[in-house]
């Protein structure tokens, strides 16, 4: 089956969430979060429709052939339940990823056996002492005894207790440096009793149902050819595998913005107010327009990053970095400005929209989970001279497939993931491509299209002029907070670029050619970089409005594919 | 853009690394142990990114970072340059 019939069978098999007596929808999913558990019935669901085999490769029996698709197979478990986007799904993808980043053949195969059969595996790489330091962990595998020793704690880790198998990060070298760590594969079958202790469970603000606990390790024997890939080579594993899920999670929670302003909508339309309903207010609208927009946004440069790990899988690194940092913010913002349009309903934790609580709860790890926002910062500045240097005036755009929905793509190029983009960014080099492939003589909205490339491409001018020469002590962690804004600005740059590109290659598509949706999207941004409010033109707006309640009412997704979703509207 | 590496300046590389390093790490160049470990210094993986683009620059050649985890000293690392580099003019005259 391709991918838009799964995602088509997933959204079936949940069902409409919004629907009072669904067993899977949102009123189930509530009273769970309340108890603090997983979802039961979501995750039997999820095991029937086979939802790990997504996370796994072709070779070894899984559906994993695209990680745009899987961004947006994704986004239909999380806009009903992040716990389970998490704790059910994501959990386990990071740790396959490391496996199938560096490991051997028959490491993959044991994972992909555990996988494809329904049961979890962790990835265990947080100490609490350490956070994104990852070069100062403790944890240590050791060799002794004729194989590893383990010993030492792993904190705040999805599902250590529940999966069947753990991927830990694990210091293999008590010398200092990068080349003192490495991944290893801890099955719990056979592990000898008493060699290792759960912590109790960290209660956390979202994701409640999410369970986070921890684990002690003393002198706990493990096999000798449990490091997977070249033991002493998982800071570098880390890196490149990062790469992957740094990109797809962000694009993955653009589901629970669609819900946020799904949500949002179906209040506006029916809380009357004034004599009429407040989505009649232009400040209401106004907002969901915006928030629509954000939301194109958002799942616009997800997906072209998503595509870039196919196609470019030599400068995701900064791509992943700048997914991250970028979505996060956004998506962040959009979803705080929704619950002002929701007022006291969306701090109701039951009712029609008592989801809305939820997901805004659930969103928040967006910004520190699986890597913080400042560490994404200090991924991409570093990098900064040599783009500039090598790249901000000269390089070539990026192909075109990087942009459609219907390009062929490679299988996912693990192995050629590389710890820094050596200088190297095409998809900047697109804004240069836009005003090409625009005149300043065409129709008004052609004009605006231009005008809004420009401006990005004026950004990138200042910041290769600043960035080039860069001081050494502005490009570590102890760089001052203009340099970490430098980087801020160039994910802006960014994310600009993969709009106005998706747009420029999209020509021919009904709602992707029309630039209302673009002229909307990058208004906000270019706001957003100037720090004051953007206003849309009001036609933009008028246009986008119009599509928003249409796809509110048609039950169809609120991103880039326009796909249709289980039920209609609320 | 390099200075030649042969003879009286053999010492040149080795002496531009540790004072590049120094700057990274913010000590004066003479306190730069030619065989002590980078990270010592305080050079982490961040560090370590923006000092191998320099020596890219400097050196015209193409490096990942992982060079410098592999040869984390200055003596080290010198060595493995030299190697590069000789091997890069190889490159280039056989072109």
């Amino acid at each position: 089956m391709n991918a838009r019939g799964r995602m088509e069978k997933l959204e079936q098999s949940l069902g409409d969430p919004a629907d009072p007596g669904s067993p899977l929808g949102f009123a189930a999913i509530l009273a769970a979060d309340e108890r603090a558990e997983m979802f039961a019935e979501g995750e039997r669901a999820l095991d029937a429709y086979g939802l790990n085999a997504e996370f796994v490769p072709p070779e070894y029996g899984g559906r994993l052939t695209r990680l745009d698709d899987l961004a947006e197979i994704m986004q239909s478990v999380y806009r009903r339940d992040p716990c389970l986007g998490l704790g059910y799904g994501t959990s386990s993808f990071i740790a396959a990823v490391n496996v199938w980043t560096s490991a051997d053949d028959e490491h993959r195969r044991t994972v992909a056996g555990l996988l494809l059969g329904n049961r979890r595996v962790a990835s265990a790489y947080h100490e609490l002492a350490h956070g994104n330091d990852m070069g100062r962990t403790e944890f240590e595998a050791m060799p002794g005894r004729g194989g590893l020793v383990l010993n030492g704690r792993k904190e705040v880790v999805t599902n250590i207790q529940r999966a069947d198998a753990l991927v830990m990060f694990a210091r293999t070298d008590r010398r200092q440096g990068s080349r003192s760590h490495s991944q290893i594969l801890v099955e719990k079958e056979g592990l000898a009793e008493g060699g290792l202790r759960y912590l109790p469970r960290f209660p956390s603000v979202g994701m409640r149902g999410v369970q986070l606990g921890g684990v002690e390790f003393r002198d706990c024997l493990i096999p000798g050819d449990s490091v997977l890939g070249t033991a002493g080579h998982g800071l570098e594993v880390a890196m490149r595998s990062f790469q992957i899920t740094r990109t797809l999670l962000p694009a993955m929670m653009v589901g629970i913005l669609d819900t946020g302003l799904r949500t949002a909508v179906g209040h506006a339309l029916s809380r009357r107010l004034y004599g009429g309903v407040a989505a009649d207010l232009p400040e209401v609208r106004s907002t969901l327009v915006g928030a629509f927009a954000d939301l194109l946004a958002c799942d616009c440069f997800g997906l072209v990053c998503a595509r870039a790990l196919h196609l470019l899988p030599r400068q995701t690194s900064v791509l992943a970095a700048a997914a991250k940092y970028a979505m996060s913010g956004v998506m962040s913002e959009a979803m705080h400005r929704l619950s002002i349009v929701l007022g006291a309903q969306s701090y109701l934790r039951e009712g029609e929209n008592g989801i809305f609580q939820k997901l805004m709860r659930d969103l928040l790890p967006v910004g520190f989970g699986h890597a913080a926002r400042a560490a994404c910062q200090m991924t991409i500045l570093p990098q900064l001279p040599m783009l500039a240097r090598r790249s901000w005036s000269t390089a070539d755009p990026a192909p075109a497939g990087l942009f459609r929905q219907d390009a062929d793509l490679p299988p996912v190029p693990f192995a050629q993931l590389s710890v820094t983009a050596g200088g190297q960014d095409s998809l900047s080099a697109g804004l240069a491509g836009v005003l090409e492939a625009t005149s300043a003589g065409a129709d008004r909205d052609e004009r605006r299209v231009r005008d809004l490339a420009g401006r990005f491409l004026a950004e990138l001018r200042e910041l290769t002029e600043t960035c080039a020469d860069l001081p050494p002590g502005e490009r570590t962690f102890a760089a001052g907070s203009d340099a970490y804004d430098l980087a801020s600005r160039y994910t802006a740059v960014l994310m600009a670029a993969a709009c106005l590109e998706t747009w420029r290659h999209n020509r021919d598509d009904p709602f992707l050619g029309n630039p209302a949706w673009l002229i909307a999207a990058l208004g906000r941004h270019a706001g957003r970089l100037d720090g004051r409010t953007p206003e849309l033109p009001e036609d933009v707006e008028k246009t986008l409005y119009a599509e928003l309640l249409d796809r509110h009412e048609k039950g169809v997704s609120f991103g880039l594919s326009s796909r249709r979703f289980a039920g209609g509207s609320r | 853009m390099a200075e030649p590496l042969t003879g009286e300046s053999a010492d040149v590389l080795r002496t531009w690394l540790a004072e590049r390093i120094a700057v990274f790490v913010r000590r004066p160049a003479a306190e730069i142990d030619h065989d002590v470990p980078l990270g010592e210094y305080g050079l982490d993986s961040i560090a370590a990114v923006g000092f191998i683009a320099e020596v890219e620059d400097h050196l015209d050649l193409v490096l990942d970072p992982t060079v410098l985890w592999d040869h984390p000293t200055v003596n080290e690392l010198d060595a493995v340059l030299r190697e590069r580099i000789a091997s890069a003019s190889d490159v280039d005259e056989s072109a």
